[in-house]
Order: structure tokens, then C-alpha cells, then sequence
């Protein structure tokens, strides 16, 4: 099976490190990203790409296992020790994202992420005010105002009685009181990426809102790369990919995309919705194929076995041999 | 089916709650529903007896099966089998999932000899739509859907008169999620057994759910 290119979440012409104007913030291409296993070597994410400028938003949309996560990851250049990335670009602000102790003082500061669950997230053994004062220390504010700093935070990120939450240790948050808490230190940094990982997972309607105002008020012109499973978050984003098997098999408007979806995976999602059914994806066939969701698409025919379409409409790009 | 009659339960001098009611009849697919922390969890902990309430009283069958006075009945318990939100924290860890599983069949006699539980279990992981390669991993192996679905399969073993899903599905994907509770509904009609469907997701339990409660602090009342 020879594999295409993959799709770029952009369609607009563009010039090569700009957005109507707005400088990239981020160029992504995967590249392939492999899994050493006991069983043998595994495709995690293939040809994935992308691009994010100032302010703008783009959601990763997928199944669990669709590889959204090792994405996150290999920016933050965090990949698991069995998992290695070759044939990949990633340019940041202009310039080819380094590793080691360069990318490290990058984390915290320039890129932040904010993880799934706030309370596994956060150090267990450090109160809430010392682990806010190290990622305020990272970002050059002077010790003596950094407690009166770590409140204002607090505050911002809808905490009250933060002057209490400071000597609070991590166990004695509520789940949301956790993640406004990751939020919060994320915003110890003016970053120009911001990568969320599933940041309302388990969160009610409520606090799901909430956590997107507090994302516009405190990173308003940061770029967000917003992962998740929940299509109601991916609507609030203004670009969307989505993932299946490690491939990008539609990317667009994130609008569009759920609107009127092409690939016949963004369809199984959106009819899983409560609301539209919850049509199950049982294993159709057996076999390998080149399409990943070949084995529970209701359309797939031959060609899907050796091949992914390339189609495209508008800002619309979408790679499925079944249409 | 099972009864709940004006529990009440404080933490710490919090009212959590102060006069809840709720019933359940024989097949009825029920929902809870309300936002987190607003106790929803602990009518379920009631119900199968991780807590006990301070006032109130809960009925199987007619037969009592806790009150504020009277310690859970163990034994009449073994009809109400909950699945937890977090799957993962819900197996151990070092145990592989047929371990886990044998476990079961072994300590509650659901079986006359190893080839009927071989059986068993081959037929409970089909019903969930879980293959038996799964019964040689750990938890740590599977995904959170396999492992929720496993979950699922050890309460249906027991053929529980109600299952009790506790946000079970919050944490899944949208297709996962329908993966999951299409087997749920297909058994509870098989078994003609009750499900208490706890969630903070209000299309999900309008859709799944034939009979809807909403919790509004402290008091339970059923929606139209």
C-alpha cells in the first residue's frame, strides 16, 4: 500500500509563515510517529498537518487511541521512550522547534499544556502555591511578588479564597477546582501556544463553559490546539482535524465539518451523538487496509483497502475512496 | 422493584442530601441527572452500600436492604452492582482481566465446573462486544472503553436485578460510549433487570433513559 500525503488542516492561500497577516505560530507535519511494542512496531500518527496562527483555534477530533495524544506530545517533545518520530517539521514562531534544554525552557513559558484531569496532573506532595510559584519563578517574576501574583491567578481562573487555596495540597480539590487550578499555571506563562489534552473530560455542562471563558480571557491571542473526543468542544474551535487510526481523514471549518461531514468516520461520530441516535460502529470485516476505518465503515468498498481518495471543496479536504 | 424512601446524608455538616425518594420498577432504564458534586454519587453509594445513610430507608423486592438503623444486607446486595466512572481505578492493576474475572465466577459459585465458566465468560465478553484475546492483558493494556466494557461484563455476570452506572460512560468517546451502553440496554432487557443511569449529561439521558430524575440540591424530583 503506498500512503498518500497526508491532509492539511488549511486550505486558504497563504503565503509560507503567515495567515492573512498573522504570523504562524505553528507549522506541524508528523512525519510518521511508531510505537515499539512487544508485539512488534506500531503506526501511532501518519503525515498529520497542520497549521495554527495568533489566536487561532484548531480541534483534534477523535476516537481514544486515534493518536491526538501522542500529537500533543511529540510537540511538547514528550514522547513516550517506546515511541520514536521521524520524517517530522515542526516550526515554531518561525524557527525549527528544538529539544533538549532549549525546549524545555520553551515548556512553561512559550507553549503550555493543559492536561485531561487537573488532579493527576498537579504534584501530590507540593501544595497548590508552591507548584504556581515555580512556573511563576520559569517566568522571570521576582520572588517577593509571586504569592501576591499565585492569588491573582487563583482569582482569575474563578477560584475563590485563594489566599486558603495556596496551602491547599492537591487532594483537597474538587475535579473542576483541579483543572482551574492547571489553568491557572499554565497562565503563570504569556504563552503563544496553548495545547489543551481533553480539558474538560468528566466536566459537566458548566464547568465546560467556564473553562472555555476562562481560555478566551486569559489566552487571548495565543494559538490553541485544542484535543478532544467531545464533538460540543471541538464546535467552539474554528478549525477542526479529524483522526482516525493515526490519519487525518477530513480536515476544515470546524463548522463545516460537523455540519455536513465527508468521510464516513466524521459521520459515525456525530451518529454516535446522544442526540442524533447513538448509532454503534461494530466491526464490519476483517483484513487490513490503508483506510483505518475500513473495518466499520458501512461504505467501504475495495479500493478503500489500497487507497485514501484525496477530495477537496472550498477549505474543505477529506480523503475517503468510499464517497 | 428497589425503593428509596427520604434519605438523608451530611459530610462534614454539609447536607448532601435531605429528603431523597426515588423508585425503581422491574426493566425500567432510569436516569439521575444533575450537576457534579451535587450528590448524585451518593444516592448511588446508598443504594449499593459503600455509604450509609443517616436517615431513610432502601427496599429490594419489598425486603429492606439498608436503613439509617440497619447495617446493608450483603447478601440481597449482590442484586445491585455498580460500574464506576473511572474504569482504570476500577481493576487492579496487577491482576490480569480473565484473573479478575475467574475470580468472580469462583467466589460467587456462578458456575458447576470449569468448562460451564469457560462458557460463562466466553458468552458474558461477547454480549459486551469483548473478544477473549482481553482476558491475558492487564488493565494497563486496553483501552478505556475495553476496560469499561470489562467493567461491565463483572457486574453482568452477577445478573444483577439493578446495575447502577455511575457517570460510567463520561469519560469515553462518543462512539465507545454508544459501543457501550447498546449492550447494557440489550441485557437489562435479557435479563429484565433495572438500570440507574447517573449523569451530568442531559441529551445523553434524555436519549438513553426511559424515566428521568433531577437532583437539585439535597432533593430529588422526577422530570415530566
Amino acid at each position: 500500500m503506498e500512503r498518500e500525503r497526508g491532509l492539511n488542516a488549511r486550505a486558504s492561500p497563504r503565503g509560507a509563515g503567515e495567515d492573512a497577516g498573522r504570523p504562524y505560530v505553528l507549522q506541524y507535519d508528523s512525519g510518521t510517529i511508531l510505537a515499539q511494542l512487544r508485539s512488534g512496531t506500531r503506526t501511532l500518527v501518519q503525515d498529520l498537518q497542520f497549521e495554527l496562527a495568533e489566536g487561532e483555534s484548531l480541534a483534534l477530533i477523535g476516537e481514544t487511541g486515534s493518536g491526538k495524544t501522542m500529537t500533543a506530545r511529540s510537540i511538547l517533545r514528550l514522547l513516550p521512550e517506546n515511541v520514536t518520530q521521524t520524517g517530522e517539521t515542526i516550526v515554531f514562531c518561525g524557527q525549527p522547534l528544538p529539544e533538549g534544554a532549549a525546549m524545555r525552557q520553551l515548556l512553561g513559558t512559550q507553549i503550555v499544556y493543559i492536561p485531561q484531569s487537573g488532579e493527576e496532573a498537579l504534584d501530590p506532595l507540593r501544595t497548590v502555591g508552591k507548584q504556581l510559584a515555580d512556573g511563576l519563578a520559569k517566568n522571570g517574576v521576582p520572588r517577593d511578588r509571586r504569592r501576591k501574583r499565585a492569588e491573582e491567578l487563583l482569582t482569575a481562573a474563578g477560584l475563590p479564597e485563594a489566599e486558603r487555596l495556596l496551602r491547599a495540597f492537591p487532594f483537597e480539590l474538587s475535579g473542576g477546582m483541579a483543572q482551574r487550578v492547571t489553568i491557572a499555571l499554565a497562565a503563570c506563562a504569556a504563552p503563544r501556544l496553548v495545547i489543551a489534552d481533553e480539558p474538560t473530560n468528566g466536566l459537566d455542562r458548566r464547568a465546560t463553559e467556564e473553562f472555555f471563558r476562562l481560555l478566551d480571557r486569559l489566552f487571548p491571542k495565543a494559538a490553541r490546539l485544542i484535543i478532544t473526543h467531545d464533538i460540543s468542544v471541538a464546535a467552539r474551535c474554528g478549525r477542526a482535524a479529524v483522526l482516525c487510526g493515526g490519519i487525518a481523514c477530513e480536515t476544515g471549518p470546524c463548522a463545516e465539518v460537523l455540519s455536513d461531514p465527508k468521510h464516513p468516520y466524521t459521520r459515525a461520530l456525530l451518529n454516535a451523538l446522544p442526540q442524533n441516535g447513538m448509532a454503534e460502529t461494530p466491526r464490519l470485516r476483517e483484513g487490513e487496509a490503508m483506510c483505518p476505518f475500513y473495518a466499520r465503515c458501512p461504505q467501504a468498498r475495495e479500493l478503500c483497502r489500497t487507497q485514501m481518495t484525496p477530495g477537496a471543496k472550498g477549505q474543505r479536504k477529506w480523503r475517503c475512496s468510499g464517497l | 422493584m428497589i425503593e428509596a424512601r427520604h434519605l438523608k446524608k451530611t459530610y462534614e455538616g454539609r447536607t448532601v442530601l435531605g429528603d431523597v425518594s426515588l423508585r425503581i420498577g422491574e426493566g425500567e432504564i432510569v436516569g439521575l441527572y444533575g450537576p457534579s458534586g451535587i450528590g448524585k454519587s451518593t444516592v448511588a453509594r446508598i443504594l449499593c452500600g459503600l455509604v450509609r445513610p443517616e436517615a431513610g430507608e432502601v427496599f429490594l423486592d419489598g425486603q429492606r436492604l439498608v436503613s439509617a438503623g440497619s447495617p446493608y444486607d450483603r447478601r440481597l446486595g449482590r442484586a445491585v452492582q455498580m460500574v464506576f466512572q473511572q474504569p482504570h481505578a476500577a481493576l487492579d492493576p496487577s491482576q490480569k482481566i480473565g484473573a479478575g474475572l475467574w475470580e468472580l465466577i469462583r467466589v460467587h459459585r456462578l458456575a458447576d465446573s470449569r468448562r460451564a465458566a469457560e462458557e460463562l465468560l466466553s458468552e458474558q465478553l461477547e454480549r459486551v462486544g469483548l473478544s477473549l484475546p482481553i482476558l491475558s492483558r492487564r488493565p494497563h493494556q486496553i483501552s478505556g472503553g475495553e476496560a469499561q466494557r470489562v467493567c461491565l461484563a463483572r457486574c453482568l455476570l452477577l445478573r444483577p436485578r439493578l446495575l447502577i452506572l455511575d457517570e460510567a460512560t463520561s469519560m469515553l468517546d462518543v462512539c465507545t460510549q454508544a459501543n457501550v451502553l447498546a449492550p447494557v440496554r440489550r441485557e437489562t432487557e435479557n435479563l429484565r433487570g433495572s438500570v440507574l443511569f447517573i449523569s451530568h449529561d442531559r441529551a445523553l439521558t434524555d436519549r438513553f433513559c426511559g424515566r428521568i430524575y433531577e437532583m437539585e440540591s439535597e432533593i430529588l424530583k422526577e422530570v415530566p
